[in-house]
């Protein structure tokens, strides 16, 4: 795919959600949720064909209300957890994909599996146990933060802890430790905050991560405290935890809204970002900057904008509000754009040998 | 040297075993221990020749007995006996050479010779493989002798089964003569298989089958039952036959009715011609079974049968077609009236006629109807690339035109040549035919009108309704497609109509035979006004369309062509209506024509490279807050009174910010966006505002602002 566009799956409405079936170690696969005021939503299962470049859907469900964030199950695929809304009704809950039925293609019904209730406000997202079978989930409101015990079997979902960010704040997202499992990030408003679990307190806080609402936030897949955000200041910034006050480097980020950033599973140096001005960016994120090392510049500022933009994938023509790395090649990402339309593309061929070779 | 002497012996013994060998002395492994000791105890000078030869003994003994002179002697003998050896040894070794040479040179002849040997083995193999076609070639010129003798034989065979059944009633009467009753119910049992297969088999000839018929009359057989097989076997046969082709059918059924004549009248078609009379005895010599036939052919099952063969050829004859295969039933019928006068074929068979005369005229119109519908249905394939170049639809609609119109003088030229040439079958009701006719055209005409309608209506569901995820029924109607429905419902009544009532009028005159209770079946008037109303509908419905297509595709106009539009500064009101209008297609078509219209609209930068200067910066910031406005009601899920209260705010900032922005398309579709975005996080079907209310709403404000900004000033 390299130097060639990318491959498009076009739904049928609007769309915020995808994310990768990361259980599904033998397929790249994505689940997309659609979001549709006054329709009935679908989610769609899509895979990426092994020898061509084609989009297959493999599986679509009809899913009453319109998705605003979907998070699938990390240990086993017949799981995955929706948030939802229509008109001021809100609420979260996991759901098991059926069985294909006779019927081939046919659109079918998801199984309920639990609903989360007891949320007081429109709840943000969810987020599985990092990696791993384990029953707790965390679901994230504007306000609060709750630990939930699932048991998927009974179909049980209990809440296990409870904390609030606060009267008035706004939390957008969430992201769960993978190196510590009790600790989880959320971006609260201009802030990360960071929770233990096990008292739910809040420990940490990077005070002003970014000028306006941190959008997204992710952990670095191989090194503690190493954390990475995007804000609607436009900016894309990564964190040491270690040291809240001042940024290891800035990366320009969007024109607009940067939207969602993920580092890539495998490659720490590579991070994928989303906007609102409807592109895609691929960054080299400089692995010296990491860890206990002091940032470079003499005065301890953040470094500035450096040149580190690999790519720009400029095939989506709407805001692109969903954005998954594929868990089983680690060169190839899906994104969603408002206007309903998943891109596939992948890293450059040119970068994939210069990551590959200093291994 | 141990070794070396060893060797020598092993040498010496093997040299010795081989001329022994050759000279057949008895060898080491004949000797017995006992010859040996009584050998020893031989003169030791005899031993010389044994194996157990001991030279030092032999040579002790020598010297030891002998004298000097024999010794001497002995040395000669023995010196020349070392010579002959020697020389017989030096034989021996050159004549196995020789052998050797001799062996070679065979080795090498042979390999020679093999060379050769493959290219006449494979020469021998072209040869048999020659000799095998030919066996094959004159087998198969046997063959057909073959199966001419095998054939020659069957007939042989079959010619003594008749003779045996002709020399029957002979040898019955001989029979009976002698009284040798049992020979006789013999020779009867024996013949009547044979007779009752005659008749059965429908390759047999008529006439040897109607003496088969006549013998077995002879014989008392019941006739019954002899008929009812027989047309039995025939109708299957004919059933059959039915599923064949058409021009084979033809035949069939000619070959039919000549079989069923020739049934009945045995020798009619054989010696009819030459005479009349004799063919009249017979037929009265086989009157009752002509009588027995016709009551059963007489029911309706015959002309059923033949109803219905006429029924397949007409669905895609002619009516000369037609017209021959009634040629061959009215010769048919004569034949079987001649017969039987009082069966009232004629009856039947007018009725026959009459029906598929009827079913002739109505496949020709269905055919016509499906032509045309068929012509009609093509514009939504080349829909697409027939809006790019006109030619292709006027192509098509002169297609349909030609269609209609040649469709109709086919249809009519045809059922005229029927009504010419089978006068004598029409005579009766000629009228109805005529009726028949019109009628055809009037029920063609209003179908048509219907299609058009339902076309044109179909359309507009399309335009203006909402169900996108319903399945449409039929094929999509585009704006094109329903102007081209339009100008052919004009084409027909204007020039096809009045022709095709020309033609009816002058070729089809009389009728009215039912007009005396209904109304005449072809009434063009009517017609034409049911044309005209129909175009007036479709024009309209185009008209509409076309307008829906402007609203739709209007605010790309400027985004394609920022220069133009900026040039002619167009005032607030009209910037603004546009966008209204804008609006109001779009909350009543849905996201995909949205997307639609997207495609034919460039992708817009949004956010271009900021030059230094105050305009650029303020028109980059205005949309960055404007792009910040639409993410944030897309954040949000609104209602109605929400949607219009946004509506609102973008009507008011769109004139607001009129002189900031010095007009940028990209602001301008920035705005639609906006409203895009709230009408699509709108929780009911969204509701516009119109654009009087909003901008009386806006003025009133501006208005408050004025006084306000008035009173401040006369404050201060």
């Amino acid at each position: 795919m390299q130097g060639s566009h990318g491959s498009a799956y076009g739904l049928k409405y609007q769309a915020r959600s995808i994310a990768a079936q990361v259980a599904d170690t033998e397929n790249t696969r994505w689940l997309v949720g659609t979001l549709s005021l006054r329709e009935d939503n679908e989610v769609h299962l899509i895979q990426l064909a092994d020898n061509s470049a084609d989009i297959l859907c493999e599986g679509l469900y009809t899913h009453q209300n319109e998705i605003w964030d979907l998070a699938a199950c990390p240990f086993d695929s017949q799981f995955f957890s929706t948030v939802y809304a229509s008109g001021g009704d809100f609420g979260a809950a996991i759901w098991r994909i059926p069985e294909r039925g006779q019927g081939g293609n046919r659109v079918i019904p998801l199984q309920n599996v639990v609903n989360l209730q007891g949320h007081t406000h429109k709840i943000k997202c969810t987020l599985w146990w990092p990696s791993g079978k384990h029953n707790q989930l965390v679901s994230i409101d504007a306000e609060n933060l709750y630990l939930w015990d699932i048991e998927t079997s009974l179909k049980t979902a209990q809440v296990h802890g409870f904390a609030s960010a606060g009267e008035l704040s706004h939390m957008a997202s969430g992201c769960w430790d993978p190196h510590d499992v009790n600790h989880v990030a959320t971006a609260t408003d201009v802030s990360v905050q960071c929770w233990d679990l096990r008292s739910m307190n809040q420990t940490n806080k990077i005070e002003q991560a970014h000028m306006l609402q941190v959008r997204h936030l992710d952990f670095n897949p191989k090194k503690q405290h190493i954390m990475i955000t995007a804000g609607d200041d436009s900016r894309i910034r990564i964190w040491d935890l270690k040291m809240p006050n001042i940024p290891l480097q800035e990366l320009p980020g969007h024109q607009h809204w940067a939207y969602r950033v993920q580092y890539n599973p495998k490659y720490e140096e590579l991070v994928l970002s989303s906007g609102t001005d409807s592109r895609v960016n691929l960054w080299h994120v400089a692995l010296a900057l990491s860890g206990d090392a002091k940032p470079r510049s003499p005065f301890g500022s953040p470094k500035g904008p450096s040149d580190s933009l690999l790519r720009a994938y400029t095939e989506q023509e709407d805001s692109v509000y969903g954005l998954a790395w594929s868990t089983r090649d680690p060169w190839v990402f899906a994104s969603v754009s408002y206007d309903g339309r998943v891109m596939v593309d992948s890293v450059p061929q040119s970068v994939r040998k210069q990551l590959t070779s200093r291994r | 040297m141990a070794q070396e002497q060893e060797d020598d012996v092993a040498n010496d013994n093997r040299v010795r075993e081989l001329l022994s060998n050759f000279y057949g002395s008895p060898s080491s492994s004949d000797s017995r221990p006992a010859t040996m000791e009584r050998l020893r105890r031989l003169d030791s000078l005899q031993q010389i020749d044994f194996a157990e030869f001991d030279p030092d003994h032999y040579m002790n003994s020598l010297l030891r007995k002998t004298p000097m002179d024999k010794v001497l002697q002995r040395y000669i003998g023995i010196a020349a006996e070392i010579k002959n050896l020697d020389s017989a040894m030096q034989m021996l070794v050159f004549e196995n050479y020789n052998k050797f040479i001799s062996a070679t040179d065979t080795i090498r002849r042979m390999k020679w010779n093999i060379a050769g040997m493959e290219s006449n083995i494979e020469q021998l193999l072209d040869s048999i493989t020659g000799v095998r076609a030919k066996s094959d070639a004159v087998n198969d010129s046997m063959c057909e002798r073959r199966e001419h003798i095998e054939e020659l034989n069957r007939t042989c065979r079959l010619l003594r089964k008749i003779q045996f059944v002709f020399d029957l009633p002979k040898r019955l009467r001989k029979c009976m003569k002698v009284e040798d009753y049992p020979v006789a119910v013999k020779h009867y049992l024996e013949a009547l298989p044979i007779l009752q297969d005659q008749v059965m088999d429908s390759s047999v000839v008529v006439t040897s089958r109607a003496q088969a018929v006549r013998l077995l009359q002879q014989l008392n057989h019941p006739v019954e039952s002899l008929i009812n097989m027989f047309l039995g076997a025939h109708w299957d046969r004919l059933l059959e036959d039915l599923g064949v082709s058409k021009p084979t059918m033809v035949n069939k059924l000619k070959s039919f009715l000549g079989l069923e004549t020739g049934i009945a009248t045995p020798d009619i078609k054989g010696e009819t011609p030459t005479s009349p009379q004799k063919a009249l005895e017979k037929i009265e010599e086989v009157h009752p079974l002509c009588q027995k036939l016709l009551d059963f052919c007489a029911t309706f099952r015959y002309f059923a049968s033949v109803q219905r063969s006429l029924r397949f050829e007409t669905s895609a004859l002619s009516a000369t077609e037609l017209i021959a295969a009634l040629g061959v039933l009215s010769k048919g019928v004569t034949l079987l009236n001649e017969l039987v006068p009082d069966a009232g074929l004629f009856e039947h068979a007018s009725k026959a006629v009459e029906d598929s005369i009827r079913q002739h005229i109505n496949i020709m119109f269905n055919g016509l109807y499906q032509n045309i519908a068929a012509a009609l249905v093509i514009p939504e394939q080349l829909d697409m690339e027939a809006s790019k170049q006109s030619n292709a639809l006027r192509s098509y609609l002169e297609k349909a035109q030609r269609t209609i119109i040649q469709g109709s003088l086919h249809v009519l030229q045809d059922l005229k040549e029927l009504l010419d040439k089978s006068e004598e079958y029409l005579a009766e009701w000629r009228d109805e035919y005529v009726d028949l006719v019109q009628a055809g055209f009037q029920d063609l005409f209003t179908n048509l009108v219907d299609d058009f309608l339902s076309l044109g209506v179909k359309a507009g569901i399309n335009s203006r309704s909402i169900p996108m995820r319903k399945p449409q029924s039929g094929p999509l109607a585009t704006p094109s497609s329903v102007l081209v429905l339009a100008l052919l419902s004009v084409y027909i009544y204007q020039a096809a109509v009045p022709k095709i009532t020309e033609i009816v009028g002058a070729w089809f005159i009389g009728g009215g035979a039912m007009s005396s209770e209904a109304r005449p079946a072809f009434v063009p008037s009517e017609i034409c006004r049911f044309f005209h109303a129909t175009g007036d509908t479709l024009l309209h419905q185009v008209a509409t369309l076309e307008a829906e297509l402007h609203q739709l595709l209007d605010p790309g106009h400027p985004r394609i062509n920022p220069g133009t539009k900026h040039s002619d500064h167009a005032g607030p009101s009209q910037v603004a209506s546009k966008g209204d209008i804008y609006r109001v297609s779009q909350s009543k078509s849905k996201l995909w024509e949205r997307d639609i219209a997207k495609l034919f609209t460039r992708r817009i930068e949004l956010f271009t490279k900021v030059e230094y200067t105050q305009a650029s910066v303020v028109s980059a910031v205005v949309k960055l807050v404007l792009k910040t406005f639409q993410e944030f009601v897309r954040l949000e899920t609104l209602n109605c009174c929400g949607y219009q209260q946004i509506q609102l705010d973008v009507h008011y900032l769109r004139n607001a910010l009129q002189n900031l922005i010095n007009n940028d398309p990209v602001v301008d579709a920035l705005f639609d966006e906006v409203c895009a975005a709230a009408s699509d996080r709108c929780n009911v079907e969204p509701v516009p505002l119109d654009i009087a209310a909003m901008n009386r709403l806006v003025q009133a404000k501006t208005e408050r602002q004025r006084l306000g900004t008035l009173q401040q000033i006369s404050q201060a």
